[in-house]
């Protein structure tokens, strides 16, 4: 059986609660010479407190509706979910962004980058569109952002 | 009356037209384009301000929000897809008059509805402007830290998802925004030895990330359309919204005060406005089938939301909505700091933004009615390809804040982070507030209260507006905390003994 909406719900406070968990010992390590009131890791500590009780209330109310993790759900749904074909287009999605901008934008240029981008999405993605049309499309999209903010803004991005 | 003739000069001027007319033009196409929110329209041509004066950054921004906020309705008329979440009642309504053949009437409406409710917008915010700056007079450190905790619980309220989760949502915003150098002591918080997180985590790329990239991962796959095709009729029907003229009053003074309470925005007041048409219908079984009061009510309150947004803005520095916290992020970065000492020297400000406020409603409608049609035209580009020119827009506006590349991979940090929010159903909303709050008004004015308390906590519940202000918030979370409960209970015991 996969996990359930209520299981996600369990699993999500309990991710949340060691996050605040964290942040409340990331707070109280915040050193200053100041008095405890006036120090700078008061706020921080009262909000990471507030958010990990929030969270183990998020994951209490979620068990007592149901939510039961388990490691044997938890793998099914992994599994299932590594077939199923929205996530392969939202992974896919993340991997050519990612690309873009780790490789791409820093090593080469934003506009170059994005040129091949926007070409290669209007192939990829696109049915129906002519070779022609995809880098007519291309050039006109990328030497109008350039006209934008290169030339008309002055705006230092090459 | 000279400076009002200068104020409107200005705004005449060709300069001035040209900023506002770009803004409008810019907004209606970013707020039709499916996807694409006001938020993140505001946030991708925030990038074209930097090099502007403050004020015309401010005006360009307004009128982009504007028009942003009437162009949703365009693809919810004709797409069935809000452009905008502000234009989801719009999409009820105005894609079924569509399918009828009345698109050009619902186009039509939705124009005058909007200009209706920009304009009414535009005059409230100019009468309640001097009331709020002389109640913001009386604010102290302590009544600062309640509003900006007030603003975080509204908008964890009404974001449509679960309260519980918009409260996990502020409090992880209000976490972010306390990573970097600490404004009192200059102590360094979270910051774990980088240098880059000394500054903090910018507004900018953050907001691109969650609105924008997290569209961008989640729509870029070929969509199809029920695409509604446009007859002759003119898109300027003055004559079918005139007959609720009043209806489209209340519901614009409703959508006012929605964008006045801070952190809530049209995405509510869209539906406070549909609810109101509802309830005041003599015909309420045509809601849902395509009627022209569910469009107008929806249509006045959201789009008299965004005068309303800016109220809280100049005279707190508190942003009425998501749209408003990247207004108030461009401005920082311009160096002003708003606030009701702001607007005192500065009363030209408040002139300015209402005249552009209004020239912009003038504007959609001409531009509305005239190239609507070439709108319409514009958003049958498949989706993908919208999708690939938004993910260049949101590297360049992260990367020209700072022009740091580290500025870009924090907007794709912040991408999956919305992304992941999206499908467990946290809203991002009060994430966002609770960065634009965190910082100085949260944790910088409860400091400021407890050292003037000298360690006190005292004040923060005995000063009279901070008692009522307590007492607003303790209501919010008794009515959806402890009376959930006791409804319960109840119920429980009278199932078990009908006889009570």
């Amino acid at each position: 059986m996969k996990l359930t909406s209520n299981d996600k719900e369990v699993l999500a406070g309990f991710v949340l609660m060691l996050f605040g968990v964290y942040f409340i010992w990331t707070s109280a390590m915040i050193k200053g010479e100041e008095e405890f009131f006036e120090s700078a890791g008061i706020f921080p500590l009262i909000v990471s407190g507030i958010f990990t009780l929030l969270s183990a209330i998020h994951m209490c109310v979620s068990l007592f509706k149901g939510g039961h993790p388990t490691v044997d759900k938890i793998s099914i749904s992994i599994r299932l979910m590594l077939k199923n074909e929205g996530f392969r287009e939202v992974m896919l999605a993340i991997g050519i962004v990612a690309l873009y901008i780790f490789v791409g934008a820093t090593f080469v240029s934003i506009y170059l980058a994005g040129a091949i981008l926007i070409f290669g999405i209007l192939r990829g993605f696109v049915r129906r569109i002519r070779l022609v049309v995809s880098l007519a499309v291309t050039c006109g999209l990328v030497a109008a952002m350039y006209l934008v903010f290169t030339v008309m803004f002055k705006m230092p991005i090459i | 009356m000279d400076s009002l003739i200068q104020i409107f000069s200005q705004l005449l001027s060709p300069y001035g037209l040209l900023i506002i007319s770009s803004g409008v033009a810019v907004g209606i196409f970013g707020g039709a384009l499916p996807g694409i929110s006001s938020t993140m329209t505001v946030a991708l041509v925030a990038t074209l301000t930097y090099s502007m004066d403050p004020l015309w950054a401010i005006m360009f921004l307004a009128a982009t929000q504007v028009g942003s906020t009437y162009g949703g309705s365009i693809s919810a008329v004709v797409l069935n897809i809000p452009g905008t979440p502000a234009s989801a009642p719009t999409a009820i309504e105005g894609y079924q008059l569509a399918k009828k053949g009345e698109a050009e009437k619902a186009l039509s409406i939705n124009v005058v509805s909007s200009f209706a409710g920009n304009t009414v917008g535009v005059i409230l915010l100019l009468l309640v402007m001097p009331v709020m700056l002389r109640l913001a007079m009386l604010f102290g450190p302590w009544e600062m830290f309640w509003f900006a905790m007030f603003g975080l619980m509204i908008c964890a309220k009404l974001s449509r998802a679960h309260f519980l989760k918009g409260l996990l949502a502020a409090c992880f915003g209000l976490l972010l925004s306390l990573v970097g150098v600490d404004p009192i002591w200059g102590v360094p918080r979270f910051t774990y030895g980088s240098t880059y997180l000394m500054d903090g985590i910018g507004l900018v790329p953050a907001m691109v990330g969650l609105f924008g990239m997290s569209e961008v991962f989640s729509s870029l796959k070929d969509c199809k359309y029920g695409q509604i095709n446009l007859k002759g009729a003119s898109l300027f029907q003055f004559a079918a919204w005139a007959k609720f003229k009043w209806m489209s009053l209340r519901a614009s003074v409703l959508g006012f005060i929605i964008g006045v309470v801070p952190g809530v925005g049209a995405n509510i007041a869209c539906w406070i406005g549909y609810d109101h048409a509802l309830s005041f219908s003599r015909e309420k079984e045509k809601f849902g089938h395509g009627t022209i009061e569910g469009l107008v009510g929806s249509e006045s309150a959201n789009n008299a939301c965004v005068p309303g947004a800016y109220a809280p803005l100049l005279v707190l520095g508190v942003p009425g909505d998501s749209v408003t916290a990247v207004v108030l992020g461009i401005l920082t970065i311009h160096g002003v700091q708003v606030g009701p000492n702001f607007l005192r020297n500065n009363p030209e400000f408040l002139y300015e933004l209402a005249g552009a406020l209004f020239m912009s409603g003038v504007l959609f409608l001409l531009i509305g009615t005239i190239i609507g049609r070439g709108i319409v035209k514009v958003l049958t580009a498949p989706l993908p390809a919208i999708m690939a020119v938004v993910i260049v827009l949101c590297v360049i506006g992260a990367y020209s804040v700072n022009l740091q590349i580290l500025d870009v991979y924090v907007m794709f940090f912040f991408g999956i982070l919305g992304l992941i929010m999206r499908e467990l159903k946290f809203p991002t909303a009060p994430l966002i507030l609770g960065i634009v709050l965190g910082g100085e008004l949260a944790d910088g004015n409860f400091r400021r209260a407890l050292m003037a308390g000298k360690g006190s906590f005292e004040p923060f519940l005995t000063r009279p507006i901070s008692s009522v202000m307590v007492a607003l918030l303790l209501i919010i979370l008794f009515m959806e905390f402890i009376w959930p409960l006791i409804q319960t209970y109840w119920r429980k015991r009278k199932e078990a003994d009908p006889t009570r």
